[in-house]
């Protein structure tokens, strides 16, 4: 990528594919690839069918730029929730229900630059790291293999309750641990 | 417990789209007449979205680059307007035809044209990374 384009920012790239700009577009898959194929790899554990799911989501957004609100949430996160949404749902065998998920997705940062994506990252790992496995078991398994609160207590033998709370108090954690 | 409370932990299991039956319901309506509550559900699903960062592994292929590009050629194709024959009191495009042509005989050239992009970005960062380790500058 080169080194101009890696400045323009997410807003600005997404309006220039809604006017049909194939440059900017390519620009944004070399920007979140990685991001969208590491989620969809990391639920799905199958090369080929995590392929799918980025070819997927970057066809969706091609289709329908002007579905993501860039006023109201970062794209990298979006990006890696409809990855993660889309992988599920094809482990499931799902079928899609609608075009695109129309979510928001408040992050901050917006995860736009390679060193808020590092530095966020490096954040994570070390707060998963430190966090209870009983936890970090639960917030993993509702996130990558979207169990219920049900099937995570039936699998894990945990009361419901315990595993409702976990996985809130996971979620804020995460919250915290971005928070400058 | 208040309104809000009651729902607290069912909001984290609805922004990782787990929640079901009766408490999903329940939630969704609520959350029609919450604002506090939609933005709660924002922002869990931007903790959770974080859990995303966590994962590290291979990049995708270089074919996923010239998949896509080949994807969006065929639809920008598709997508152009037909003009229609009515003569002989038929209707039949006149451009399917050609575009079929066209996009099977371009598709792959456009894919390969992605493809050795992609590429090249590869040659420009290894190439970037040998002239940092031997203290150059890069062209």
């Amino acid at each position: 990528m080169a080194s101009a384009e890696k400045t323009i920012s997410d807003k600005e790239l997404v309006s220039r594919v809604r006017a049909g700009d194939q440059n900017a577009m390519g620009t944004l898959y070399d920007r979140y690839s990685p991001l969208v194929y590491a989620v969809a790899l990391r639920v799905l554990a199958d090369t080929g069918a995590a392929e799918d799911v980025l070819q997927e989501v970057f066809m969706q957004l091609w289709r329908n730029p002007a579905r993501f609100d860039a006023s109201r949430g970062s794209l990298g996160a979006w990006l890696a929730v409809i990855a993660r949404n889309r992988a599920i749902d094809a482990l499931r065998k799902h079928r899609y229900e609608s075009d695109i998920e129309d979510i928001v997705v408040s992050v901050e940062p917006d995860l736009a630059s390679e060193a808020d994506r590092s530095r966020a990252a490096k954040n994570v790992r070390n707060l998963l790291n430190g966090m209870h496995p009983a936890q970090r078991q639960a917030l993993e398994m509702s996130f990558f293999e979207g169990l219920t609160h049900t099937e995570i207590a039936t699998k894990t033998g945990e009361p419901l309750g315990t595993i409702k709370t976990r996985i809130r108090a996971g979620l804020l954690a995460l919250r915290k641990a971005l928070k400058p | 417990m208040t309104v809000h409370s009651r729902f607290a932990e069912d909001l984290a299991f609805y922004a990782l789209g787990t929640l079901e039956g009766k408490e999903q319901v329940e939630l969704e309506k609520h959350l029609k007449e919450c604002a506090e509550c939609r933005h709660e559900l924002e922002q869990l699903r931007g903790d959770a979205a974080l859990l995303a960062l966590s994962v590290s592994g291979p990049a995708p292929p270089q074919r996923a680059r010239g998949r896509l590009y080949l994807a969006i050629f065929v639809q920008r194709f598709a997508e152009l307007p037909s003009k229609t024959d009515e003569r002989n009191g038929t209707v039949f495009s006149r451009c399917f035809v050609s575009r079929c042509c066209v996009t099977i005989a371009a598709g792959p050239v456009w894919a390969a044209n992605a493809e050795l992009h992609g590429r090249r970005g590869d040659h420009r960062s290894a190439f970037g990374a040998i002239n940092a380790c031997t203290g150059r500058n890069a062209a």
